[in-house]
């Protein structure tokens, strides 16, 4: 493996990270994939196969604990959980050039209401930031199957690095400028997955599941308009796109975890959804906008059953179907 | 002998500057459809001058109307011509007429001239004594703030000062604060509509500004002068900007910034670092202007309420037009004390970063870093308007949240929010304006009603305070609400012909409400809403 200052660092080896670092490098791209994990990148170094998922690490692909060298790259690609990014930009801050470019791939907000962009834009020099979203799950890119996603930054120009980089006949990719609004569809992703898993687990009509995504949509929206986001982007893949896939596939963890709870409320068994969701709730008070899906699948996660959430939502009243 | 020489480094040559005002403003529009650009200039200034019977404006007409008979046929050669021809024209209108030496008379005079205008003193006494610095002048207009690093900031690159805007006393003030705090003078533009006030525009004309025509409102004037503020900037000129366009009509901090000319910070310092200037570093100092009473009040709000005054984005009937109004409110100013405060604020970068002492950017952990990388892409300097206008927006942020921090709040603001508070509560189901036409029975609210209102706001603010959000002063710092009423009813009762606020017995009147929002509006922010109405949909 090569030790040249890499041109892509993918910072987390989950499945995301691993598999998009994987990918970049088979594409040609000298890249760095960034753990703490030590085993992990010991055995990425030893070119296991297998440690990845899809046989042997590409030869263009590093692994590494150097937070140093890591971060030398121009484009970095964080693949981790929100709760963790102000650790890791905290960290990688005093290595970080003004040039440099950041992207992220997470779905959610952090705990205190930020989302991923705006610690990275408080927490370094960085200012050119960037999400990748969409129905695109790591195993898309692997089997060569055909996918779309949606690259937003502020910046037209990191907008249009990223679609020429990443983008090929196998990876649709669509650019947007509304970053908060972006970041706003991921947001909404647990409470819509936890809701379909509730929709299924409770016995409940399957034309719910459209009913959902639909009010979801105008949910969304209120909270993209509230962070500085268009309320037409969640109508994209970074929103509606992305959550009919909880609707379509079965294996999502949160679609299992709204499945779970359906059975049994209040034992949520994805702590960081339910943490994902409670934020999302603080946030619409904060803003004084209504969230009534959020509201309701944080109630079933403290302990309310799925009819009774239910009922709360068919008894308020409807009004016109956009605000 | 000036301690920082800022504009007065070098003579200006007028000439060389409508000369390369021209050159630039040609290459800003190169590749652009310049017959489209010159016909709406035509259009726009014809619009503009309808009805004039000014004979220089008559002649200016005259020539654009023949320019737009030939932009059909007319030749490139003919329409960068035409173009350079327009740009020389509203350059000399632009330029100011900044001399080293006018400059140093007028900086001399004008503790003197100002002081003048505020104590009524007999003219040679108030010279004598202003020359001599024995004024008092400078105990009435305090600074405060991070002056020692702007200080060492106009020695490192070119310094440009945003500050909050007011009232048209704004730019006296802050050029008198300037001088007394040892800065060099800085170059500003001014509305064209404060030269007709002829002693202000006597220092303003030898204080470094510069004429801004708001009613010209088509691009080709707004593109020259952008032109003309990043030259200056180039230059090396420091240069002073109110970026939220105009006074705060409604008297609440700025929550908007007008980022045309904030952009032209950052395309200097890109035109420096191309040209491998070293000392092409720009700094941005927001500052915050605040009295206690404001001179234009009655007519900024009311100005502000009334739906027509949304359009009449220049005011020339205001309380400045008029110098007994002037008098009176500067004599009324100078009898309390501490009425107006400007404060300095942490020098940014045009990216919005703060920036220290040595001219070094900060990331947010402090770390001293370059930022010429944010202009470059693969290693090279690229253009490019789409990010500069993204990195503008991140300054303008920025400086509004220096706003935020860096604003004085006065007794007068404070007690006129808790009024318009304790009658918002009342009557919840009114909007302002019906609260505002509440009968004067309706406005006469219990001493005690307020204090408690009092109480809880001033709870709020000083803690917002004690966490560095806002600045406090007089009875707002540790007095009781008691206190704060007579103060601030004290000082209503100062300059405006009608008082905000009186005091009747063991009640406190609003008499005149729409008066008193526009000092209740500054307090916006900084405590929580009124029982905000609820929404039902879902």
């Amino acid at each position: 493996m090569s030790r040249a200052t890499p041109q892509l660092t993918v910072f987390g080896a989950g499945p995301w990270g691993s598999s998009l670092a994987a990918w970049l490098a088979a594409r040609g791209y000298r890249t760095a994939l960034w753990s703490r994990n030590t085993s992990k990148v010991e055995a990425l170094q030893a070119g296991q196969p297998g440690c990845l998922g899809q046989g042997s690490p590409p030869p263009e692909l590093t692994a590494t604990t150097d937070m140093e060298f890591a971060a030398a790259a121009d484009l970095l690609f964080l693949a981790i959980p929100p709760r963790y990014v102000a650790g890791l930009v905290g960290r990688l801050a005093p290595f970080l050039r003004p040039e440099q470019r950041i992207v992220h791939g997470a779905k959610g907000l952090c705990e205190d209401g930020r989302s991923v962009s705006q610690v990275v834009l408080e927490g370094c020099c960085v200012l050119r930031v960037g999400v990748l979203a969409g129905p695109v799950e790591p195993a898309d890119l692997w089997r060569g199957s055909a996918c779309a996603a949606v690259i937003a930054s502020p910046l037209d120009s990191l907008v249009q690095e990223l679609r020429s980089l990443l983008g090929n006949p196998q990876l649709r990719l669509y650019g947007s400028l509304d970053l908060a609004g972006v970041e706003a569809g991921g947001a909404m992703w647990a409470p819509v997955a936890m809701a379909v898993g509730m929709i299924g687990g409770g016995g409940m009509p399957a034309a719910l599941g459209p009913v959902l995504l639909t009010r979801a949509l105008v949910e969304g929206g209120r909270l993209a308009t509230a962070r500085g986001g268009q309320a037409q982007t969640l109508a994209g893949l970074a929103g509606i796109g992305d959550w009919m896939r909880a609707l379509l596939e079965d294996g999502d963890p949160l679609v299992a975890a709204g499945r779970a709870l359906a059975e049994r409320p209040g034992n949520c068994p994805d702590k960081e959804g339910a943490q994902r969701v409670s934020t999302l709730v603080k946030l619409a008070e904060q803003y004084g906008i209504e969230m009534p899906i959020s509201r309701a699948v944080l109630d079933v996660i403290d302990g309310r059953s799925v009819a009774d959430a239910l009922a709360g939502l068919m008894s308020l009243p409807s009004g016109y179907e956009v605000d | 002998m000036l301690r920082h020489e800022g504009i007065a480094r070098e003579p200006i040559d007028d000439r060389q500057v409508l000369d390369d005002l021209v050159g630039g403003v040609e290459r800003r529009l190169a590749g652009e459809q310049l017959s489209f650009l010159l016909n709406d200039c035509c259009m726009s200034e014809e619009k503009r001058l309808r009805g004039t019977r000014d004979a220089a404006e008559l002649a200016w007409l005259e020539r654009l109307r023949a320019l737009r008979r030939r932009l059909s046929v007319a030749s490139d050669d003919e329409l960068v011509e035409a173009l350079g021809e327009i740009t020389r024209s509203y350059g000399e209108e632009i330029h100011g007429h900044f001399d080293s030496r006018t400059y140093q008379s007028a900086t001399r005079v004008l503790p003197a001239g100002l002081a003048l205008l505020l104590r009524k003193q007999k003219l040679w006494a108030g010279l004598s004594r202003g020359l001599t610095g024995k004024l008092s002048l400078a105990d009435k207009i305090r600074c405060s703030g991070d002056v020692a690093t702007f200080d060492r900031l106009v020695e490192l690159g070119t310094c440009v000062l945003v500050p909050t805007h007011l009232s048209n006393l704004d730019s006296p003030v802050i050029g008198f604060a300037l001088h007394q705090a040892g800065l060099p003078p800085m170059i500003y533009g001014a509305g064209i509509n404060l030269f007709t006030n002829w002693l202000l525009s006597w220092f303003m004309d030898h204080l470094g500004a510069y004429r801004i025509d708001r009613t010209k409102q088509h691009r080709l004037y707004k593109e020259v002068l952008k032109e003309y503020s990043t030259y200056a900037l180039e230059r090396r000129w420091h240069s002073l900007f109110f970026p939220g366009g105009t006074r705060s009509r409604s008297g609440a901090v700025e929550s908007h910034l007008k980022k045309g000319l904030l952009a032209t910070g950052l395309a200097a310092y890109q035109r420096g670092l191309a040209a491998g200037r070293q000392d092409c570093r720009v700094f941005f100092i927001p500052a915050t202007i605040n009295y206690s009473l404001v001179l234009e009040a009655e007519t900024l709000i009311d100005d502000h309420l009334q739906e027509a005054g949304r359009s009449r984005y220049i005011i020339s009937d205001d309380e400045f037009s008029r110098p007994d109004r002037v008098l009176q409110f500067v004599g009324d100013m100078l009898r309390l004390d501490n009425p107006i405060e400007v404060v300095f604020g942490s020098p940014l970068d045009p990216f919005g970063n703060p920036v220290n002492a040595q001219g070094e950017s900060l990331d947010p952990r402090g770390r001293a870093f370059d930022p010429a990388g944010y202009l470059m892409s693969a290693g090279q300097l690229r253009s490019d308007g789409q990010r500069d206008r993204y990195y503008t927006g991140i300054l303008a942020r920025q400086i509004l949240l220096a706003y935020q921090r860096d604003t004085i709040l006065y007794e007068t603001h404070v007690l006129a929010a808790a009024l318009h508070r304790v009658l918002e509560a009342r009557h919840p189901g009114l909007d302002l304006f019906a609260r505002l036409l509440l009968p004067r029975q309706e406005r006469a609210l219990d001493q005690g009603e307020v204090d408690a209102e009092l109480r809880v706001m001033l709870e709020e603010l000083r803690s917002c305070a004690a966490a560095g959000g806002v600045k406090l002063r007089g009875e707002l710092v540790t007095g009781r609400p008691e206190a704060v009423c007579r103060a601030a009813v004290q000082q209503f009762g100062r300059y405006h012909r009608r008082r905000a606020v009186v005091m009747e017995g063991t009640r406190l009147v609003l008499e005149d409400p729409r008066l008193a929002l526009f000092y209740a509006r500054r307090v916006e922010g900084y405590v929580a809403a009124v029982a905000p109405d609820q929404g039902d949909s879902r």
